[in-house]
């Protein structure tokens, strides 16, 4: 099923970030809280785009994903290639804490 | 060289502190993203998919070995280890962060580089010849030109907010080695009718959403009158350009719309008001600048080296590399050397640090400390003594920079795509790689000949398709990659945009389709034709009928 979440880059480094249910940031799509419509999604986006939040992030913005087996999916290469990290580095591909790759 | 002078010290030195304020009042919020972003893309930092990228200009091409390792030095302290050499003969670091990038640039301000003038609507850092200086089919060195340009160009107030960005080539060769025809203003050095020096101007080219292959607009211009005439051209196109739409602001649409020989018109009545102002170049102006790019004290030697004789005789890997990268020098018993930046399955314009490195080593060892970036994303040394090719081969050999295949089906152009751009609809990178490992056989390219290979990630074109004799332009289809594919374009005297061949093909078929052209035009070439000339023969019916057999 598709569903939405709110992604932006980090301010400092332009790493690709995704906003948590705790209204943070998480380096990890598994971490994105989920909205049903875009609607919702633009409520958190709107939040998101907030001054504050201007010095830790910039560009933010509302994505689609499938949600399946209990796994945040993103729609469409772009994403996918922003969530893992470039094709052609396997080096530079993201990693997450435990060692898996995204 | 050129050396900066105190102007120019000031200038960059300033633009350093300047820029590192407003990186700290980005960083502290006094200045929101919409602010900032302007000046970020002035100082050349573009936000990417995954980090911030830093293009860095690279003046003409022309770097010293002092330079190259200051490049190495910042991959490798602010970067990941490498850097990628670009279709405008500038270097981009993919990876830095926000608060290092002063850093980066005031370190670059210490070998005389800086990264203005590579992004915004503005003169871009200008192009030229990689053979510049050195070919032996050379009018002049263009790279005098390009440095009064630069001078005349450099935060010019009139035209730092253009309607879109405004590409210059300069080249002083009979052969086209800087694509000058698909730029937006294209200088080519020509001989009058009584001999004296001047300039062919070319406007209006260009690649992207609406390529075309500029028209000439001035047969002939003394070199005196350059930075006015440039000068018209620029404040016809910064009053009439369009400004409301993005995909109609380049001035190719202004020429196309006015018709060449109306904006010629419009050119001519600009100029006979400033020709004979303060831009008119003083041949001793011209002179001065001339002096930074004397020719080196080369040494008299024999035309052809004996011991070079004997190793090209004994050792075939040598002859081979020779044969393929090493260029006539206009100077006797001195060669110039292109060192491919595309070994078999690597990234086309990548290079380490390690790399950098060898490349700065051998330039000041060999190469008379100069070495040249081309818009095909190679290096090149310039200057290198035959008797001493035996030892550059065998030391680029060692950090895999020997790979023989100048022009050849592996040496490919490709923009980063969308493994790392933001405006890329697929990705490049990865099908130059699966390309040039489906024809990992150097027998194989060697024997199917000269052929340029072209690959774009959007319609933007950074990789040039339009004009590559197989272009490949990457397109999104519901989210997944596709790959329109056009024949018969080439960038150099007789530049010509390739024809769209059918529909497009999926990443994973592309690189069967690459290798189907291929054949085609193996079979049907006769004797040594190049694929543009079998291709103009044929039409594209025969490699349609094997392309789309299946469909």
């Amino acid at each position: 099923m598709t569903h939405f979440v709110v992604t932006a880059n980090r301010l400092n480094d332009g790493e690709v970030l995704y906003r948590t249910a705790s209204e943070g940031w998480s380096l990890w799509i598994k971490d994105s809280i989920l909205a049903e419509t875009k609607t919702q999604a633009e409520e958190w986006l709107e939040r998101a785009e907030a001054k504050s939040e201007a010095l830790k992030i910039v560009g933010p913005y509302v994505m689609k994903v499938q949600y399946r087996d209990e796994k945040i999916i993103p729609l469409g290469q772009r994403e996918v290639i922003r969530a893992k990290g470039p094709t052609v580095h396997p080096q530079f591909q993201k990693t997450i804490p435990d060692g898996s790759h995204v | 060289m050129y050396r900066y002078d105190e102007f120019d010290h000031t200038l960059v030195s300033e633009r350093v502190s300047q820029f590192k304020g407003q990186v700290a009042r980005r960083l502290s919020g006094d200045l929101t993203e919409e602010q900032f972003r302007p000046l970020r893309l002035m100082n050349g930092l573009y936000l990417q998919l995954h980090a911030y990228m830093l293009r860095v200009a690279i003046p003409y091409g022309t770097l010293s070995s002092t330079q190259m390792r200051m490049l190495a030095h910042i991959a490798d302290k602010y970067d990941r280890g490498y850097g990628h050499f670009t279709t405008r003969q500038n270097i981009q670091y993919n990876w830095p962060s926000l608060d290092q990038t002063p850093n980066i640039l005031d370190e670059l301000a210490s070998v005389e580089m800086h990264a203005i003038q590579t992004s915004g609507n503005c003169i871009r850092n200008v192009t030229s010849d990689q053979y510049a200086g050195v070919a032996a089919d050379e009018i002049e060195d263009p790279r005098v030109y390009c440095e009064i340009i630069r001078q005349w160009s450099t935060l010019h107030p009139e035209f730092s907010f253009l309607p879109r960005k405004f590409k210059i080539a300069v080249t002083g060769a009979s052969t086209d080695r800087a694509a000058t025809r698909v730029h937006d203003i294209g200088l080519q050095m020509v001989r009058g009718s009584e001999g004296e020096v001047g300039f062919k101007v070319i406007v209006g080219g260009g690649l992207g959403r609406t390529p075309i292959i500029g028209p000439t607009i001035r047969e002939f211009l003394p070199k005196k009158h350059l930075l006015s005439y440039l000068e018209a051209v620029l404040r016809v196109y910064n009053q009439l350009g369009r400004r409301d739409n993005i995909y109609k602001a380049r001035i190719k649409i202004l020429v196309q719309s006015a018709g060449a020989e109306e904006f010629a018109a419009q050119v001519e009545e600009e100029w006979a008001h400033i020709r004979d102002g303060y831009l008119q170049l003083p041949q001793s102006e011209i002179n001065r600048i001339r002096s930074y790019f004397a020719p080196p004290d080369y040494e008299i030697l024999p035309a052809i080296d004996a011991e070079h004789a004997l190793k090209m005789s004994e050792v075939p890997e040598f002859a081979s590399w020779v044969e393929r990268n090493a260029v006539a020098h206009r100077q006797p018993g001195y060669a110039i050397v292109n060192i491919s930046l595309k070994p078999i399955g690597g990234i086309p314009g990548d290079a380490t640090v390690a790399q950098m490195e060898i490349v700065a080593d051998l330039a000041a060892r060999y190469g008379l400390d100069e070495i040249r970036v081309t818009h095909e994303q190679n290096l090149v040394l310039p200057n290198v003594k035959q008797a001493e090719l035996f030892a550059v081969w065998q030391k680029l050999a060692q950090s895999d920079l020997a790979t023989p295949n100048l022009g050849l089906v592996s040496d490919i152009i490709a923009c980063p795509g969308l493994d790392y751009c933001n405006l890329a609809n697929a990705r490049s990178i990865p099908v130059a790689q699966n390309i040039s490992e489906r024809f990992r056989d150097l027998e194989r390219q060697h024997d199917i000949g000269d052929l340029k290979i072209k690959i774009s990630g959007c319609i933007n074109a950074c990789g040039h398709h339009h004009v590559g004799n197989i272009g490949i332009l990457g397109v999104d289809k519901k989210g997944v990659e596709f790959y329109q594919i056009t024949l018969g374009g080439r960038a150099d005297d007789g530049a010509a945009l390739g024809d769209i061949i059918g529909p497009a093909f999926s990443y994973e078929d592309v690189v069967d389709a690459v290798e189907t052209i291929i054949e085609t035009y193996l079979a049907h070439r006769e004797s040594d034709e190049l694929f543009n000339d079998t291709y103009a023969r044929i039409g594209p019916q025969p490699f349609k009928e094997k392309l789309y057999a299946a469909h």
